[in-house]
């Protein structure tokens, strides 16, 4: 179970329509795809694995077996970035 | 000293105290008993958060050692300095003062430092009474003779006026008076009717006041050849946009931070809206997370200034905005391309 790092912050710049995650403790900055910032916007709602899927699903038309699995292969990528904490690790 | 390209940049205004021995009218500071003032070791801690944003984000910063009165607090101000001096992420750092409390043994320690580029102190006018009037009795002779004892020390003096309806008829004289006393830089402010300063609002600048005194400034800016007149100020843009050296955005949100005597962070010291404080939150947190500073970034939500061709250049002066019409994202009120605007 994935959830926010506290010590990430998201952001949608509508100035320019680009999508943004920040370490409010290193300082790094990492660009974001649309997908990539709807899955973290949904965890930091407190969204599953599930939930987040059939989000992507209904967002782009696709099945929710694709979906789930695209979700899982992007929170691999946000994890490695250090974006994510998982269940009782902070 | 080094000049930084403008976009390598990153500005500190920090106030190490707000302690001060005069009591200027127009000031912006409300209260000078410093409550919480960081000690050397959080303002050391103070500056290591600063370095580690600086080597972040790849910029050099560049520092404005202030007050209050930064003397007030003497034997900081210097160990600020030294740590200044050896920091590979400062490119080099002003002191802002007004002059009063610097002594012969500060003037030699001063001219030791090795990334000081001005000592800046704050002039109302060429004329003793005048200045005297805003800053104080015999507030004048004394900045007078700091500036001469100054440059006879070899060191960069810059002076600060803010301009009120009771100067803006000096400024040319007073450029004059300051290059014959050899001073090498010189710029404006507008007053902001804030702090101290609210008490002297009626003095505030008509909009077609703070035209005729930008432009003023920026003829004779031109045409003295003795002083460089710094013209990196809003609105400056609106009387010539090609010229890079005239006109600068407001720099909320994109390159500068105010750190205040507590810890407290600014977006900038004329619009004092805490956004965290640097020891307990932290630059990152601060700077990403604060919906102002967001704001502020996106042109588009500055009354006015969305439709600008100067929007690169100019956003007007957010504080002013903010103290006058109660809202940092409306018009600045001394806008003369914004027809609804009155001041």
């Amino acid at each position: 179970m994935y959830r926010l790092s506290e010590k990430v912050s998201i952001r949608h710049i509508e100035a320019d329509d680009s999508y943004w995650a920040f370490d409010v403790q290193d300082g790094s900055q990492y660009e974001l795809n649309e997908t990539a910032f709807l899955i973290l916007a949904g965890l930091a709602k407190g969204a599953g694995l599930d939930a987040l899927g059939a989000r992507i699903a209904e967002e782009y038309g696709i099945g929710l077996d694709i979906a789930t699995r695209d979700v899982d292969a992007v929170l691999t990528n946000l994890q490695e970035l250090g974006l994510l904490d998982t269940e009782g690790e902070s | 000293m080094v000049e930084i390209p403008p976009g390598d940049e990153f500005y500190f205004q920090w106030h190490i105290t707000e302690k001060c021995n005069l009591r200027c009218a127009h000031c912006y500071h409300e209260s000078y008993e410093s409550a919480g003032e960081l000690t050397f070791a959080e303002l050391e801690a103070t500056l290591r958060a600063m370095e580690k944003a600086l080597r972040a984000w790849g910029r050099v910063g560049s520092f404005s050692l202030t007050g209050g009165e930064p003397f007030m607090r003497r034997a900081e101000l210097f160990r600020i300095m030294d740590r200044l001096d050896g920091s590979d992420a400062v490119g080099y750092y002003d002191i802002l003062t007004n002059g009063s409390l610097l002594e012969r043994d500060d003037i030699s320690r001063l001219r030791t430092a090795g990334k000081l580029r001005r000592v800046q102190v704050s002039l109302e006018s060429h004329i003793a009474d005048e200045n005297d009037r805003i800053r104080g009795r015999d507030a004048f002779a004394r900045t007078v003779a700091c500036i001469d004892v100054l440059k006879d020390a070899g060191l960069e003096v810059a002076v600060m006026a803010t301009i009120t309806k009771a100067n803006m008829n000096s400024i040319a004289a007073m450029i004059d008076f300051l290059a014959d006393h050899r001073v090498d830089t010189f710029a404006v402010e507008r007053f902001i009717p804030e702090g101290s300063g609210s008490g002297i609002r009626d003095l505030m600048l008509t909009k077609d006041e703070a035209r005729r005194v930008l432009e003023a400034v920026h003829e004779a800016g031109i045409a003295e050849r003795r002083l460089r007149v710094l013209m990196y100020r809003p609105l400056f843009a609106l009387i010539n946009s090609h010229d890079p050296t005239v006109g600068a955005m407001c720099s909320i949100g994109t390159n500068a931070l105010t750190v205040m005597h507590d810890g407290t962070v600014y977006p900038c010291r004329r619009l004092p809206i805490p956004l965290g404080n640097i020891l307990a939150d932290g630059i990152f947190k601060i700077w990403y997370d604060s919906e102002l500073l967001w704001k502020v970034r996106d042109p588009s939500k500055i009354e006015g200034c969305s439709d600008c061709d100067l929007v690169p250049v100019c956003r007007g002066c957010r504080a002013m905005a903010y103290h006058v019409r109660g809202d940092y994202l409306s018009a600045d009120p001394h806008c003369w391309r914004d027809a609804e605007c009155t001041a």
